[in-house]
């Protein structure tokens, strides 16, 4: 006779739902969900029960969710849709592999790193505000500060890196092999900076402007 | 005049509720919607309909006990208050009443 596996920590799926349930809900959900797998397994050994359980973890995820996470389901949401966005606009232009060109990225990131690290901004607490939940309203403020900075260094950085392409466009107009190269460093340190200040540097500076008015 | 009546999704919890007596909490409704209708429902949807009625006053739940199997976790064992019951009964006699003199012939529906 197949024993029943008994389990008694949360797998993945158990701990995804768990953190999406009501405080009221949390322990008699998981417990039944735990009950039930643990009669599947038994009876039904080809491995059913595990997918079972995903199921019943993402569909009740699906109905709680959206109702207590429902900030974070969204802003995650919107991430995948910015992602998705740019991918598919790259694949249907010619592929991903035009949109990276590392000039750009190192103007983008070094002018704002430096930028940030001139002003005395400390990236420290920038990033321990963006990731951990229990925080003072002193640190919220600086890090909020922080993160504003960071937006307009990398706007200013686009703006930087479209003058120093054109610039190169200007002194290599003989040669049309560095034509390309300006111009691409020129275009897509725009494109970097705009996605990071809009696709990144915002939604987390909004997030901290509702930590810190609730 | 204004009676509100349940949905069928409610009175299917609820019946299922009374016949589970004693033993009516999420894996036991659920086992009873699956086996007696075929209805497999998700443990969040029963929960929500579950936490409505409650709220509705049709229904008290109680914390039980905890088992090996369940990872030590409680049950919440639910049951039918009078209210409940009076709710799913004025359900039941609305439906027969509409019922009443609907025919089937030969497959079809018919009235009179």
């Amino acid at each position: 006779m197949v024993k029943p596996i008994i389990q008694t920590e949360l797998n993945f799926p158990l701990r995804l739902l768990r953190w999406s349930l009501p405080d009221e809900l949390r322990e008699c959900v998981c417990g039944d969900l735990l009950e039930e797998h643990g009669e599947r397994t038994k009876n039904e050994p080809n491995g059913n029960a595990g997918y079972w359980l995903w199921s019943q973890c993402l569909r009740t995820f699906m109905v709680f969710g959206f109702k207590t996470k429902r900030g974070f389901v969204m802003r995650i949401l919107g991430f995948i849709i910015i992602f998705f966005v740019i991918w598919f606009v790259s694949v249907l232009t010619g592929g991903m592999q035009n949109y990276i060109n590392i000039p750009s990225f190192i103007v983008v990131l070094g002018f704002t790193f430096g930028g940030l690290l001139a002003t005395g901004v400390s990236q420290k607490n920038m990033w321990r505000v963006a990731l951990s939940r229990e925080v003072d309203n002193v640190l919220l403020n600086d890090a909020l500060q922080a993160w504003i900075s960071a937006r307009h260094y990398l706007l200013a950085s686009g703006f930087v890196g479209t003058i120093l392409g054109i610039v190169s466009i200007l002194a290599n107009m003989d040669d049309p092999k560095m034509l390309g190269a300006a111009l691409s460093v020129a275009l897509l340190t725009a494109l970097y900076g705009v996605f990071l200040a809009y696709g990144v540097c915002m939604p987390i500076q909004k997030n901290i402007e509702q930590k810190l008015m609730s | 005049l204004n009676e509100k009546f349940l949905g069928e999704f409610e009175q299917m919890v609820l019946l299922s509720i009374i016949r589970l007596g004693s033993n009516a909490y999420g894996t036991t409704i659920r086992q009873v919607l699956a086996e007696t209708i075929r209805r497999d429902v998700s443990i969040g949807a029963l929960y929500t309909t579950l936490e409505r009625l409650e709220r509705k006053g049709f229904l008290v739940g109680e914390l039980g006990e905890a088992s090996r199997e369940r990872g030590g976790r409680a049950k919440k064992y639910f049951s039918l208050t009078g209210e409940g019951e009076q709710s799913l009964k004025r359900s039941r006699d609305a439906m027969n009443k509409l019922w009443q003199g609907v025919h089937i012939r030969s497959g079809v529906l018919n009235y009179g």
